[in-house]
């Protein structure tokens, strides 16, 4: 008798992050994979002011790293839910990268998750892996953790830093923030004028409802 | 919602600049009109800009938003900062949104050398 062999799926919380970034985003190499686990971490950090798993990042030579993750991916590849694929490049080379092989549906996670992986995608999903390494090179919590160290992500907020740092209110900070944009600065100042005469619409008519 | 939201053309005109966010732009406005003071600053006078009256919060990927608290305003006698002209001096469970941006936080554009 012939015995159907049962589908490995993603279980747990960083297998099922790491599936999704997979089966939603174009362009992904290992190391773009792990920067955005990262990034997944500071966006709901800074949406939820706690961590959403407790994997530790290090501060380390190419921007942020995380053995964990990186064990994660390789426990996916030998379940056989990651796939290798190899894609042609926009330059015309051949690029290996990870695919789900499993069905979507098979991910599952907290709706909160999905949210913050969704704004992932939308900001990184189609970015080139040096571009997210950059930018995970300028988040406040890499940029607040010596070399080698553990990433601390209770120290994201800019503004509660700047504050620390200057000895000065959060809210003298948060207007210092705007003052020294210049192009912010000009949009509040016009936004400001427009309320004094009368410019302003509904929510309605904002967002085409 | 427990308050309503207007927004002025400044904001208007700046959210149009991103379309594809619009709907995520729209989830965080939701986020606001439910509790405009959660997570915000209320904005001083400094270097000779007087922005009392107002706030920002700061939002993922860098996007900052400034708006006034209707009701805090009268409340609060800010009236004078703001100078709405639709304003009856009534404190409205209301929010104007009067800017849009995204921009590096002053800490970390300060460390990147870039102020």
């Amino acid at each position: 008798m012939k015995t159907q062999q049962k589908q490995p799926r993603p279980e747990g919380l960083l297998q099922n992050i790491l599936t999704y970034l997979c089966f939603k985003c174009q362009t992904l190499s290992r190391t773009k994979l792990i920067k955005l686990v990262y990034l997944v971490e500071v966006y709901y950090y800074q949406l939820y002011s706690k961590r959403l798993t407790e994997i530790p990042f290090y501060h380390y030579y190419y921007g942020v790293w995380s053995p964990q993750v990186e064990r994660k991916v390789e426990e996916l590849y030998g379940k056989g839910i990651l796939v290798e694929r190899e894609v042609s490049t926009k330059k015309g080379f051949i690029a290996i990268i990870p695919k789900p092989n499993v069905k979507k549906t098979e991910v599952r996670l907290p709706k909160d998750v999905f949210e913050v992986l969704d704004m992932i995608v939308e900001d990184w999903g189609n970015a080139l892996p040096d571009e997210v390494v950059e930018f995970t090179k300028t988040t406040l919590p890499f940029i607040n953790t010596g070399f080698g160290e553990e990433i601390d992500f209770s120290r994201i907020d800019g503004i509660k830093e700047y504050a620390k740092e200057k000895g000065i209110s959060e809210d003298e900070a948060a207007t210092l923030d705007i003052i020294f944009n210049k192009k912010l600065k000009e949009k509040v100042l016009k936004g400001l004028k427009d309320i004094q005469g009368g410019k302003v619409f509904s929510y309605e008519e904002v967002f085409n409802m | 919602m427990k308050y309503e939201g207007y927004f002025t053309k400044t904001f208007k005109e700046s959210i149009e600049k991103y379309p594809d966010k619009k709907k995520r732009i729209k989830a965080l406005i939701d986020k606001i009109l439910y509790n405009p003071f959660y997570r915000s600053h209320r904005l001083k006078k400094a270097k000779g800009i007087d922005l009392r009256g107002k706030r920002s919060r700061h939002l993922t990927n860098n996007f900052v938003i400034i708006y006034t608290v209707c009701d805090e305003c009268i409340n609060s006698n800010l009236q004078k900062y703001n100078q709405c002209i639709n304003c009856d001096g009534q404190a409205k469970k209301r929010v104007i949104f009067i800017a849009f941006g995204t921009h590096k936080d002053i800490y970390t554009r300060e460390w990147l050398g870039e102020l």
